[in-house]
């Protein structure tokens, strides 16, 4: 979880460098506004679209190549040991007329992730815990385009914004089992703001976003093929549904449909005072086989968080202080099946669903910002989260409470015209109250070696450090070259991460 | 999509309602479950040992087992999670009559049995099987007939070979072995072979690969003497045209239809005594046993001393009782003297006929009786190895 966070946090900053102005103070003002972390915390607690009118002051695009890489020893087998990248990425943010704002983004990666078993699909955090699976596994070769952008408009004291994004992604693999996977998302949302006084803001958002995908899982090989599972809980799969499908299917198939809504509410101050922000948001999804014309499973993910802070802003000094609630409930369903002699049906004919799966999860966090952002900045920040995990029959039951401690620091050092910025994160995870029993399960089976494997891997207490060095070079002609370096390492897990990524700003 | 139509109006509901963030318990929700048996019809007594009820549900594969003490009361009232089972019932029932004792195996099954709320009933009929099981002679038919003229007809005799068994079974190679000895002549042969192996002259043998005739559990074939249409010639006869195989019999009364399979003589040419004077035997020669090495090494030379005490010699072939799968000894009740098989192969004997070459006798045969049916209508046999008990004897031939 700490590597994916990073690697999501590397590539906002390294995404956000550059701006097109001329004076070397303003590039180096915005080249802050892009990359200090009290900045990015400021953006993505007021991530709304009718508050990006303020996430900038200036305007900016940027275009980056990178190569990410990530490898780890002990890791969960539905996701992979790690992941190769090759990105090109392009941003641009707009401000007209102080009352209107336009960005866009077109990202391209092409990934191939590691070592992955008991998941043929792509995208394992819209799917858990309904994967197409099987035992052997292996690389999946990927890609995945990313475009969108939209737009906030003052009006008086009104901010309208509106934004979309696509995503489409495409994984696959050229040995057997050989999945073809295609995923795509579309995410809308639609937010207003207004001035409250002079020194606050309300901002109401609604989200909505619709995820299929489509997966595909095929041999060549006649001889040695491995059980194909649809798994329906923690390493729990149907014994009716196993296998490729109706008598006579040369592929099993997997349609996933999910579909969320969200519900935010913003207080924010313009400077200086309360922050305030509820979250609401569920989301429902279903999945179906060959096997059936009627959906195997379906899950409620429903989700809350509130957040609390004060933000006090000086001339160049600040501090914020956030704590956050999230608490998340998700509830799986299986479908129970009979067999039909119609084909049309697909072989099974659904009856009843079965009440079967729990997810519970409270988030609390912690922190701290404080530092004069133009020269360094820091973050504490403590996380203690309370997990369980259930499932029916055989009943099983998981529960673990990690305590996740991190301090992040960063200097930007001024080089003749040129700016060099230091990141440095250390991060230590505790593991309270680990609790399990897997009941029925055949432990020597390879499903059982998953279910230990996995569980072992969530029970981990990692320290992890990582360090980012971003050196940004003025041309004074309004373009600045960059090139950022990435490179961090967490024990137990015996994570090691790499990235470089080079980049042109104007 | 209507789900999610539902969420937006849920949503404030949700928002509502979450703020107490109660973790449901997750409940499985059960049925009681009325499951009646049908038992079949048992005669004498029995007792049971180790039988039991598997409830397995195919969705997750969980199997429950419940034990069954009773037959008096044939029900059971489990508590099942909803699901679809596969219900079956299977044990060892050992019944004694009339100072015959024998287990069997008592075994039902029912598939794909929905339950799908909080009460539910299934019915499951149950039946027996011999867990020795192999290919039994289903019917003999050894008189053959008579012609409206009120002629003797011999061509249309056959035997019938049915899969009494649970498994798919290969006709190949079996042999069908006519006794040298009669029933109704008890002779104290030299050396005495019988408790070791059957003695025969006429032994023919089903021809094939190995694999090349399959007969699926509850299937036969036929093995007609001459596998034509009787009735053309003589009215009061079958049509065995439809048979599997048939014997090559003695050239002047062989009628070949080319279109039939003849069976391998082995030994002799297969006359059948229409008086029912002689058994008969199904056995099946190891894998390893090659027919010529058998021939070779199984001659059988004995000897007897007649009445007048003339002592007389034969030859002959014996079967080894290890190879035999099934025996029946036939005689008549005026002339019965023995029985020519092990009393392990056969304790009892059928008839045709009840005295000497009675009239009455053709137009019958020896059928065996039938023990039970399963629930997709497979007829199972009974073969207690006591032909007596096991057939039914001057039956009407299934194929008139």
């Amino acid at each position: 979880m700490l590597s994916k966070k990073y690697i999501f946090l590397g590539c906002c900053i390294s995404s956000l460098a550059g701006y097109a102005q001329d004076s070397l103070s303003v590039k180096n003002d915005v080249y802050i506004e892009r990359h200090a972390i009290n900045s990015v915390f400021y953006r993505e607690t007021n991530n709304l679209s009718s508050l990006k009118l303020r996430h900038y002051s200036q305007n900016y695009t940027t275009v980056q190549f990178g190569y990410d890489q990530y490898s780890k020893k002990k890791y969960d087998w539905q996701e992979g040991s790690g992941e190769r990248d090759l990105t090109f990425q392009s941003e641009t943010h707009q401000i007209l007329n102080n009352d209107l704002a336009v960005w866009g983004k077109a990202h391209f990666k092409s990934k191939q992730l590691k070592d992955i078993r008991f998941n043929e699909n792509l995208d394992y955090n819209q799917i858990y815990p309904y994967f197409l699976a099987d035992s052997v596994g292996g690389d999946l070769q990927m890609e995945s385009y990313n475009f969108g952008g939209g737009l906030a408009k003052s009006l008086d004291k009104w901010v309208i914004g509106i934004e979309g994004y696509l995503t489409a992604n495409q994984g696959y693999r050229k040995i057997d089992p050989r999945p073809l996977n295609k995923s795509t998302t579309i995410d809308l949302r639609g937010s207003v703001s207004r001035d409250v006084g002079n020194d606050y803001t309300l901002s109401l958002g609604i989200d909505y976003e619709f995820y299929k995908q489509t997966s595909r899982l095929s041999f060549v090989s006649l001889l040695g093929r491995p059980l194909i599972f649809n798994l329906n809980g923690p390493g729990v799969f149907s014994n009716l549904l196993t296998g490729m499908g109706p008598s006579g299917s040369s592929q099993a198939l997997a349609y996933y449909e999910n579909n969320t809504l969200r519900g935010t509410l913003i207080w924010s101050p313009k400077k200086s005072g309360v922050f305030a922000k509820g979250i609401i948001a569920q989301r429902v999804g279903d999945k179906y086989t060959n096997h059936s014309n009627e959906s195997i499973n379906f899950f409620t993910d429903e989700q809350f968080q509130v957040d609390l802070g004060y933000i006090k802003q000086y001339d160049t000094w600040y501090w914020k202080a956030m704590s956050t609630w999230n608490s998340r409930r998700m509830s799986g369903a299986d479908g129970l099946f009979s067999t039909v002699s119609s084909s049309a049906s697909g072989g099974y004919e659904k009856f009843a669903d079965r009440s079967s799966y729990r997810y519970f999860a409270d988030r609390y966090v912690g922190t701290l910002l404080f530092g004069t952002s133009n020269i360094w900045n820091a973050q504490v920040e403590v996380a203690y989260q309370e997990h369980q995990e259930q499932y029916i029959s055989p009943f099983r039951n998981m529960s673990w409470s990690p305590l996740d401690i991190s301090l992040t620091a960063q200097y930007f050092y001024q080089h003749h015209n040129n700016r060099l910025e230091t990141t440095v994160q250390v991060a230590k995870r505790t593991i309270h109250d680990a609790n399990y029993s897997f009941s029925n399960v055949n432990l020597a089976s390879e499903i059982g070696h998953l279910l230990n494997n996995n569980w072992d891997y969530r029970i981990s207490k990692p320290i992890f450090a990582e360090m980012q060095l971003q050196y940004l070079i003025n041309l004074n002609n309004g373009k600045m070259p960059f090139v950022k370096l990435n490179a961090g390492y967490a024990s137990e897990v015996e994570l090691s991460k790499f990235a470089l990524h080079v980049g042109l700003n104007f | 999509m209507k789900r999610n139509i539902l969420s937006a109006a849920t949503l404030l509901g949700l928002a509502l309602t979450f703020g107490g963030c109660a973790k449901d318990v997750l409940n499985e929700p059960t049925s009681q479950v009325n499951l009646v048996f049908d038992v079949p019809e048992i005669s004498g007594t029995y007792t049971l040992k180790s039988l039991n009820v598997t409830f397995q549900e195919i969705n997750s594969g969980i199997t429950q087992t419940i034990p069954v003490i009773d037959l008096s009361n044939p029900s059971l009232q489990p508590t099942l999670a909803l699901g679809t089972y596969n219900i079956s019932l299977e044990g060892d029932i050992t019944i004694t009559e009339n100072g015959n004792t024998k287990t069997y195996k008592l075994q039902g099954i029912k598939e794909n049995v929905v339950i799908s709320s909080a009460s539910s009933g299934a019915r499951v009929s149950l039946f027996l099987s011999d867990p020795a099981a192999n290919f039994i002679f289903k019917e003999i038919f050894f008189t053959g007939t008579v012609t409206p003229e009120g002629k003797a007809y011999n061509g249309d005799k056959y035997f019938i070979i049915y899969n009494n068994s649970l498994d798919t079974l290969y006709a190949d190679g079996l042999l069908i072995a006519q006794s040298a000895f009669l029933t109704t002549a008890k002779r104290e042969y030299t050396p005495d072979i019988l408790n070791e192996a059957f003695t025969s002259q006429q032994i023919v043998k089903i021809p094939g690969t190995g694999k090349q005739y399959p007969v699926a559990p509850g299937d036969q074939i036929v093995i007609a003497n001459n596998a034509i249409n009787h009735k053309e010639y003589n009215i009061n006869s079958a049509d065995l045209s439809i048979a599997d195989f048939e014997i090559e019999l003695l050239s002047s009364i062989n009628v070949d239809n080319p279109a039939v399979q003849n069976t391998i003589s082995v030994s002799g040419n297969m006359t059948m005594h229409n008086r029912g004077f002689q058994s008969y035997v199904l056995a099946r020669l190891p894998e390893n046993v090659s027919l010529d090495n058998w021939k070779s090494e199984n001659r059988y030379t004995y000897s007897y001393v007649g009445t007048t005490g003339r002592v007389t010699a034969a030859d002959g072939y014996k079967i080894s009782n290890d190879y035999i799968v099934d025996a029946v000894n036939l005689s008549v009740e005026e002339s019965y003297e023995w029985l020519v098989t092990a009393p392990q192969l056969d304790m009892g004997w059928s008839y045709a006929g009840r005295t000497n070459s009675d009239a009455t006798r053709y137009g019958k045969s020896v059928l065996r009786k039938v023990l039970s049916t399963t629930a997709d209508g497979r007829v199972i046999y009974q073969d207690t190895n006591n032909s007596t008990k096991d057939f039914i004897p001057e039956a009407k031939p299934t194929l008139f």
